[in-house]
């Protein structure tokens, strides 16, 4: 029938397709970012979005904007937020009576202004009083107690109420004036209401299904974008609040559409399909930089990454020693991690405290890179050639567990003998370092660690080396007990002078610096790609973006 | 035939109850707990055992069992520990596009794969048996996180025919189908060409081509016959993977199915969710095997299944 040239010609054609296949695969990097120069055609069938171009030219509001990223929408109750990623999603419809700016800085937003009374318990809150709920409802004292009041009953859905578990009262004094009453000198307190778990709903919206009182699917609230709709896995439409009290939003419409893959995330970006992409691939971060028609904007996350170093390790007891630990934070080489390995996504940390957050201060100073002094340090403790164990998490942050893998390798250039533990999933990590004392592995000498504040405030980052926050209470993985800077962060968190209270927080920066019970690395950060005919992405450095006034470049 | 049906039916209750039972103990003993995950990175011991509590957690693990098996037989779920809606609302908002995409990919693979098989063995050593057989082997050896992308970069990217992400549009159906479908493909041609093939030995073959070319027709459906138990089998097996299996596809196309909800669950320790989910698959899988046996016996009634 058909000769045998006739099969060897399609042998041949089988290969060349397989290595067609590979070269395709190999060259997508390429190749993708070149696409997105040329005219790409739109998929038909799709909802219009005018991807930034083709809108309006006499002022019309334009269409949609759709934004792709990889977190699902856990929950849409501003009282039960967890996750920064879902946090700012449920902001663009709720808003708090302050909030934090692009340097981190509080500045009012329902509220104008504000004040401790002379015992620091009492806090009196100005509100504004030009502000409607999207159900028609006025903004007013009454909204703002409930919805605290609703924040701190124990049966709402709360995931983080204890931010807040020092308030005792709310009270209303009259239409546009708030008090809010704590247990015991709270200054951080305007800092924490800026979370959307202190968003204000409108009190009437409880009873509207699918709402309960204990559970909301819908939140009202008085933001810029009022909620459209939700799907679970698939994406949440927001439209534009026309009545909106502040600067208009642009886009009538945003719809963040859950994209799990970072590579179809890109995609969408070339494609048109998405106008911003969250967290594209890291290994795309040079392509993407090179590319002009493609605008990055970093993020920062909300803390630092570190190595908490047991201090009391009697697995390995020369780490009891400050100097021992002293000459680790000077083998580290967070700059060569952050250029190699994150391509570029980290900014080296100075100290416990990242500058985004109040009370941060530079004169704590910090450990320079130096080898040869890192080596000579542990040469005179008599720790040269030690052994360490180092529990390093895989997953949660970017290319955690290789940077893992790049420290151990410093180290051993110190003349340390490290051991990597086998990674597990990051729920396992965390019960694994976070179990109390009696149950948790003696051997963890070295653990890394994100850790940081959403509401950017310094105590928060340093407490995790309070002796209160010894596990299973809270995160000290260093085991890390010293009375003195109890002292200071306990007085720093009575104190509502902010002058004062930056200064004692400047001493607990020197305190852990003197201690170095931690190496703190760098601050990671994760670049939001969108074409670069948009602008005006806000982005807030505890981890947020906002696209509400994004518009034409 | 009713008796044997009885039979099969009342055996499924304790493989179901060990399902169920396994999958609650599973989640136990890995490590996590699905308070502290819940309440996020930075949240407070407090904050950690109040959720315990709200989650249903601080109570003794017997409890807890005899709280699960309850509410299945009551058609209660439970609750997600992460989304706080009803288990039952997150598998059913899941549940038709799981069921759309298998569906989907089983009769493009259906069609396509027997297709293929039956002309390859028709043209044995010829021409399309080698590139029948070739897309076969990539078929069933492409991993479809590598298909699913490589699509991508061909038809959206490229030629920007198709979307990538979501599920709006039919548009939105091409591709996710066409990756789950492309081992599937492999898998059915293989098959059909192996019993197309048999069919062709058989020796009244001999007898029916000396008639003439309409006699092809007559082949081609003994060949069919031939063909339809090993495929029917592999519908059946591959029902239940596409199930719960296609969480790579689902998670390149952005597909809202039940593989994504399993996993992210799994992450999460979620336990209602997985726990429910486990549940659900085992009754499936039985009722798909048991009627997948019940067509065997129709389609080839030399089955028998009454001793």
């Amino acid at each position: 029938m058909n000769g045998v040239m006739g099969a060897r010609a399609f042998r041949a054609m089988a290969i060349a397709m397989v290595l067609a296949m590979a070269a395709a695969g190999c060259a997508s990097g390429q190749s993708a970012s070149e696409s997105s120069e040329s005219e790409v055609a739109s998929p038909a069938g799709l909802d219009g979005s005018p991807s930034g171009d083709g809108s309006d030219a006499g002022g019309a509001a334009p269409g949609t904007l759709t934004i792709a990223i990889d977190a699902p929408m856990d929950t849409l109750d501003p009282a039960a937020q967890n996750s920064t990623g879902v946090m700012m999603r449920v902001m663009t419809m709720v808003e708090s009576l302050t909030w934090l700016d692009e340097e981190g800085q509080l500045q009012p937003l329902l509220a104008t202004e504000w004040e401790a009374s002379e015992d620091g318990l009492t806090w009196t809150f100005t509100l504004r009083d030009d502000v409607t709920f999207h159900d028609g409802e006025t903004f007013n004292a009454e909204a703002v107690k409930f919805s605290l009041d609703r924040l701190l009953d124990p049966d709402t859905e709360a995931a983080q109420a204890g931010t807040f578990s020092q308030i005792s009262e709310v009270r209303v004094v009259d239409d546009t004036h708030v008090e809010i009453v704590t247990d015991s000198p709270y200054p951080v307190l305007p800092r924490v209401l800026s979370q959307p778990m202190a968003g204000i709903i409108s009190p009437a919206s409880v009873e509207v299904a699918p709402n309960t009182l204990a559970h909301i699917e819908e939140p009202v609230g008085t933001g810029p974008y009022m909620f459209e709709s939700h799907s679970a896995d698939e994406a949440l439409v927001v439209k534009a609040n026309r009545n909106y009290w502040g600067d208009a939003p642009t886009y009538e419409t945003q719809r963040w559409e859950i994209i799990p893959d970072a590579s179809s995330r890109q995609a969408m970006l070339q494609t048109g399909e998405a106008d911003i992409v969250w967290n594209p691939p890291a290994a795309s971060l040079p392509s993407l930089t090179e590319d002009e028609s493609v605008r990055l904007e970093p993020v920062e996350y909300p803390g630092t990454l570190l190595i908490n170093i047991n201090t009391q390790s009697d697995h390995q007891p020369l780490l009891q020693d400050p100097e021992v630990r002293k000459a680790l934070s000077h083998a580290v080489n967070p700059d060569v991690l952050i250029d190699q390995l994150l391509s570029g996504a980290g900014i080296p940390a100075h100290g416990p405290v990242p500058s985004s957050m109040f009370g941060d201060c530079d004169e704590a100073g910090h450990y320079e890179y130096d080898r040869d002094l890192a080596r000579q340090m542990l040469a005179d403790a008599g720790a040269d050639g030690m052994e360490v164990t180092f529990y390093v998490p895989q997953g949660r942050y970017l290319n955690d567990f290789t940077v893992g893998e790049a420290i151990a390798g410093q180290l051993r250039e110190v003349g340390l003998d490290v051991t990597i533990k086998p990674p597990t999933d990051f729920a396992t990590f965390l019960g694994t370092v976070w179990s109390p004392l009696g149950e948790r592995p003696d051997d963890i000498d070295l653990m890394m660690i994100g850790s940081g504040a959403v509401h950017l405030d310094a105590s928060k980052a340093m407490y995790n080396f309070h002796s209160e926050s010894l596990p299973p209470n809270g995160y000290n993985g260093a085991l890390y007990e010293n009375p003195q800077l109890d002292e200071v962060l306990n007085e720093a968190d009575r104190t509502v002078n902010t002058e004062e209270r930056a200064e004692l927080l400047c001493e607990g920066q020197r305190i852990l610096i003197e201690d170095a019970p931690a190496i703190w690395m760098y601050t990671p950060t994760f670049p939001t790609a969108m074409s670069s005919e948009l602008d005006g992405l806000v982005s807030i450095p505890n981890g947020m973006i906002f696209a509400n006034w994004v518009d034409q470049a | 035939m009713l008796a044997y049906v009885g039979r099969r039916l009342i055996l499924a209750v304790p493989t179901v109850i060990g399902a169920a039972t396994i999958s609650f103990l599973l989640m136990r003993v890995i490590p996590g707990d699905p308070a502290q995950v819940l309440a996020g990175p930075d949240a407070q011991r407090a904050d950690i055992d109040r959720l315990r509590q709200q989650l249903g957690l601080d109570e003794s693990i017997i409890e807890q069992y005899f709280q699960f098996m309850g509410g299945l037989f009551t058609g209660d779920l439970g609750i997600s520990a992460r989304t706080r809606d009803s288990v039952l609302s997150e598998i059913l908002a899941r549940l038709p596009y799981t069921l759309e995409l298998a569906a989907l990919s089983l009769s493009v693979a259906v069609l396509v794969g027997t297709t293929l098989g039956v002309t390859a063995a028709i043209n044995r050593n010829g021409k399309m048996d080698t590139f029948a057989s070739t897309l076969s082997v990539f078929g069933v050896s492409m991993p479809t996180y590598w298909s699913g992308l490589l699509f991508i970069i061909f038809f959206s990217v490229h030629l920007g025919w198709f979307p990538v992400g979501g599920a709006e549009t039919w548009q939105h159906r091409i591709l996710p189908t066409a990756t789950l479908s492309f081992f599937l493909v492999g898998y059915i041609a293989r098959q059909a060409r192996s019993a197309m093939v048999e069919t062709l030995e058989m020796d009244f073959i001999r007898s029916v081509r000396a008639k003439g070319v309409s006699s092809w027709r007559v082949i081609i459906g003994h060949g069919l016959r031939n063909a339809s138990l090993p495929i029917i089998t592999i519908i059946g097996l591959q029902f239940g993977t596409l199930v719960g299996g296609a969480v790579l596809t689902e998670t390149i196309f952005a597909w809202p199915g039940l593989g994504r909800l399993i996993v992210q669950s799994i992450s999460t320790r979620d336990f209602p969710v997985v726990q429910a989910s486990i549940f659900l698959f085992a009754v499936a899988l039985i009722v798909i095997n048991l009627v997948t046996d019940i067509i065997y016996a129709y389609v080839d009634p030399r089955i028998r299944y009454d001793r």
